[in-house]
């Protein structure tokens, strides 16, 4: 394959996964059994300008291509990767995987690969030319692949024009151009390309004891424009955050209504997310039983490729359309992410699709059947979110993208949380969570905010903060908000919740 | 190799750099995963490719790609000068970018390996963890059984513009293993020999050391009775902790709070800053006079350990903390100027494809003169913390929770009941302070994390941690306890 621009075109990739497909073929040893092969091939020129004590510190560009090639050599499974794309490295790939299969044991639990789209055995993803035409202009933008240091350095000095005196801009830029094909030996054929773009970053002043005064601004999207174009009004929020924080108290450990900005709520979805990947429920570590009323009746969260603004590709590593998943429908456990491998072991979910209702035209996941939630480490971590959202309350006309200052007014006394940090699970069945404030912690008296607070430890079962009666209003505008695996995973509103446990301060 | 580096030299060069180096990176990884009998993922992994750093003024410019050509190398490099142009084009006046001075040096070097890891038939290496992952689930109780391994080879051959031209071979292994016990409300989990296993610099001698078999019984036994143990209450009481937890407890609220650049702001808008002020060098108290952390490239079979570092900077020795004084930080060429310290020979990128960033090498406690069963037979009434479960802390590297799989109450200076869910929090320096008895000799053990992640975009490093069994007075414990 030749050419930088090459490894973002789709069907230059789908070209190295027929070469890989073929080098399989000529080394499969005769008589060992099917055996069947699905290929990963993925191009991705990432490009991010970051920033520090308000200048430019680091700035890279990656142009990489991967091949993945994963063999099932009569139910004995195994995978093998390389950025070689030339005839010998596809020939080494071959045989690295045929050699690992040929002493691997029989999995019982492989699925086999994709069919041909359609197959009345498998998912239908029956997507048009035209559809595959509109599913590329939706999630690509030209301007994120060209997008050159220049104009990545401009979004960044919009940014940092917004501080005021005294305050020191951190964060980045960064363009994201992507483009994957898939091939299986049983004739699935997929191939599509996805742009994401972002500006992030905070604004902070001189430390206040143990305390460093601090707000945080993000954008992602899809497209370029959407983030330069925004680059300013994430900087203003950052500094207009960051100078609220100055002068912060020491506040008392304990539970207190907050409103957690998008920021938070996208680290406790991104978490939750995880309770509802299949291999959880299945491997007896999660709290999703489908159709248990776990949850506020205020929310409805899904996993959704498919929706509007939702960054990423529209099929998952197996070649498997992406399914709208509803995970929580007015509060109540719903479908739950499958891959290949999970949905054939999907009985052991332990609920019938009728315990699922809906209003929505996705009725949950049929048994047995891939919701496109695969990836490249899927088989040992399970199926993963692709894209998270969670839908807005009703809409506070004027209010900026994310906040919603209709949620403060409605806290006696508590706590507004604009992002968190360095969250950790303590117990998977209950997505009990350890994590701090950052960037910006504010105590709200009567609707007011009355004044910053220093970073708090909080210790908080994400399935007990929004179960039922504990969310008492869901914001009525969503962004995509950042969280600990990385921007344009989740698309969420603010909330504002009856309680959420602090243990702890800056004093410990 | 070689030229493929070079070519990248050059083209930076020629493009208005007045210093580049790259980095032309072959690498190759295997790892195997076991759940309960049955292998998980079998994957073998191989890249090539080149990274450049471009300085052009006081801008850095950083470019990669896979695949790469003499051609596409040089065009690379241009790149990568390119980018260092806009780099200068934003923010505030700064004086001139500076790179300490380091010795130039043309050399190989090769980790010492007692038996090749990608020679070990794979078959073995599936007994292996099959084996281990049945001996855990002869414990009813535990629901899964999971086992695992990897082995990783780095060749790089590192050119710069002064005249580095160094090759290297660097190899990691490790294994581990883990039982989950399954109850009606709650998980509870047991590793071995530590959360996420044990890695070093070197072959499969170190997955063999580990006797995953033979640990099986104990390891599923203690899961399954942590199901009925009461929970760690909440107090302050002394906590003596075990060696691989001390070693995270290292890699959290020292490694990464003596991180040069973290120290200068320049990871602030993610990993964070450091409550270090570089005005306090050699002044500050960071702990008991006990405490003697050094950060050393050069520890035979510790996961950090390699011959140069990503700007061609000799593996060295720092002391961070020398009696309990910080009198060190981890550092790179130019931050090594800004703070006016020598480079320590402790810039990393991951793969080909990461930026070179200051990281960890071997960032050890230096071993004490106590032994594990001194200190528990010296504690009255305390609780003895083994294995990490969760970790937490702030962005200053000041206010820290951890979590333990287990830990078992000390009366009268005896082990006593198990307890499950243990915590304990602190903010650092009180913490260090502390540590009044500490452990040598043959249980300081040069622990390996394979999971440091830093930078944006983010990258994993493996670190290595000598560390071993010590005791903290007056811990806040149970910190969760309702």
């Amino acid at each position: 394959m030749s050419g930088i621009d090459a490894a973002l075109e789709p069907d230059a990739l789908a070209e190295v996964a027929e070469h890989a497909l073929d080098a399989l073929s000529a080394r499969a040893p005769a008589g060992a059994g099917v055996v069947e092969a699905q290929v990963h091939v993925g191009g991705q020129r990432h490009a991010l300008t970051r920033f520090a004590n308000s200048r430019i510190h680091q700035n890279l560009e990656s142009e990489t291509v991967a091949v993945t090639l994963k063999v099932a050599v009569g139910g004995r499974v195994a995978a093998a990767s390389t950025t070689r794309t030339d005839r010998d490295g596809l020939a080494d790939l071959a045989d690295r995987a045929l050699s690992a299969a040929e002493v691997r044991p029989v999995d019982p639990h492989w699925p086999g690969v994709a069919g041909p789209t359609a197959d009345s055995d498998d998912d239908t993803d029956d997507r048009s030319a035209r559809d595959e035409a509109r599913w590329d202009e939706a999630r690509w933008d030209e301007a994120v692949a060209a997008a050159t240091p220049a104009e990545r350095a401009a979004a960044v000095a919009a940014f940092l024009a917004e501080g005021t005196a005294g305050q020191d801009g951190a964060g980045y830029c960064d363009t994201l151009a992507a483009a994957v094909a898939v091939a299986t030996t049983g004739g699935r054929r997929a191939r599509g390309r996805w742009t994401r773009s972002t500006v992030d970053g905070i604004f902070l002043t001189a430390p206040e004891g143990a305390h460093t005064p601090a707000g945080h601004g993000h954008r992602s999207s899809v497209r370029l424009a959407d983030v330069t174009g925004a680059a300013g009004a994430a900087g203003a929020t950052a500094a207009r955050l960051g100078a609220a924080s100055r002068g912060a108290v020491d506040l008392p450990p304990g539970e207190y209504p907050v409103v957690l900005m998008p920021e938070c709520v996208a680290e406790v979805l991104a978490f939750l997310a995880g309770g509802f990947s299949a291999k959880a429920v299945q491997e007896g570590q999660s709290f999703a039983v489908p159709g248990a009323p776990l949850f506020d009746p205020a929310l409805t969260f899904v996993d959704d490729a498919t929706a509007p603004g939702a960054v990423g590709l529209g099929f998952d590593s197996e070649g498997t359309a992406r399914r709208r998943v509803e995970l929580i429908l007015d509060g109540r456990c719903g479908g739950l992410l499958h891959d290949r491998r999970t949905a054939a072991r999907a009985p052991l979910d332990g609920a019938a699709p009728s315990a699922v209702t809906s209003t929505s035209t996705s009725t949950g996941t049929p048994t047995g059947t891939s919701t496109g939630h695969g990836h490249l480490a899927s088989d040992e971590w399970g199926p993963a979110p692709a894209a998270l959202q969670l839908s807005p309350g009703p809409a506070s006309p004027g209010a900026p993208q994310g906040d919603d200052p209709a949620l403060v007014a409605g806290i006696e006394r508590g706590v507004l949380v604009t992002c968190f940090n360095y969250c950790r699970v303590l117990d998977p069945k209950t997505v009990e969570v350890t994590g701090l404030t950052r960037n910006g912690t504010f105590w709200v008296v009567d609707g007011r905010v009355a004044h910053p607070v220093t970073n708090l430890r909080f210790t908080q079962s994400f399935v007990e903060a929004l179960g039922p009666g504990r969310v008492e209003a869901v914001g009525g505008a969503a962004r995509l908000a950042d969280c600990e695996w990385g921007p344009g995973l989740v698309r969420t509103p603010a909330l504002r919740l009856s309680a959420w446990r602090f243990t702890g301060g800056a004093a410990g | 190799m070689f030229d493929l580096a070079s070519a990248a030299v050059e083209g930076a060069l020629a493009a208005g750099a007045r210093y580049a180096d790259a980095r032309l990176v072959a690498a190759r990884g295997q790892s195997l995963s076991c759940l309960n009998g049955e292998i998980e993922a079998l994957d073998s992994g191989a890249e090539v490719g080149v990274g450049v750093r471009a300085l052009l003024g006081s801008g850095w410019g950083f470019a990669a790609l896979s695949e790469p050509t003499e051609a596409k190398a040089r065009a690379t490099g241009a790149r990568a000068a390119r980018i260092a142009a806009a780099s200068t084009a934003v923010g505030r006046a700064t004086a001139e970018l500076v790179l300490a001075p380091v010795e130039v040096r043309r050399a190989e070097w090769r980790t010492p390996v007692v038996e090749d890891p990608f020679t070990v038939p794979l078959s073995e290496k599936c007994d292996l963890l099959v084996a281990a992952t049945d001996a855990l689930r002869a414990e009813p109780r535990v629901g899964l059984a999971r086992a695992w391994m990897s082995a990783d080879e780095y060749a790089k051959w590192l050119v710069s513009s002064e005249g580095h031209h160094i090759a290297q071979v660097i190899v990691h292994t490790g294994a581990g293993m883990d039982a989950t016990a399954i109850g009606e409300t709650e998980t509870q989990r047991r590793s071995h020999p530590g959360a996420g296993g044990q890695y070093g610099s070197g072959g499969y001698e170190l997955v063999r050391r580990l006797d995953l078999v033979g640990n099986a019984p104990r390891v599923a036994a203690e899961a399954a009775a942590l199901l009925d143990a009461p929970p760690c209450p909440a107090a302050v009481t002394d906590v003596i902790l075990e060696g691989s937890q001390v070693a995270l407890q290292i890699h959290e609220s020292v490694g990464h709070a003596t991180e040069g650049d973290r120290i200068l702001g320049w990871e602030a808008a993610f990993a964070g800053t450091s409550f270090l002020d570089p005005t306090q060098l050699g002044r500050l108290r960071y702990g008991s006079e006990l405490m003697a952390v050094t950060a050393d490239a050069t520890v035979p079979g510790a996961l950090g350990t390699f011959g140069f570092d990503d700007e061609g900077t000799p593996a060295r020795a720092v002391d961070l903390v020398r009696d309990g004084i910080w009198v060190g930080v981890l550092s790179g060429r130019d931050s090594a100027a800004q703070l006016g310290v020598v480079p320590g020979g402790m810039v990393v990128g991951q793969g080909f494809s990461g930026l070179p960033m200051v990281r960890m090498t071997n960032v050890s406690l230096q071993p004490g003169p106590h032994r594990l069963e001194e200190i528990v037979a010296d504690t009255d009434d305390g609780l003895y913390l083994a294995t990490n479960r969760s970790w937490s802390i702030d962005d200053k590297r000041l206010n820290f929770q951890f979590g333990c799989e287990a830990a078992w109450e000390v009366k009268g200076g005896r082990l006593g009941r198990l307890l499950r869910n243990p915590t304990y929090t602190g903010i650092t320096p009180r913490f260090w302070a502390s540590m009044d008895r500490l452990a040598g000799g043959d249980e300081w053990v040069p622990w390996g994390i394979m999971n440091c992640g830093k930078g944006q975009p983010v990258q994993v490093a493996h670190t290595g941690h000598g560390a071993a069994p010590a005791r903290f007075r007056g811990v806040r414990v149970g910190a969760n306890a309702r």
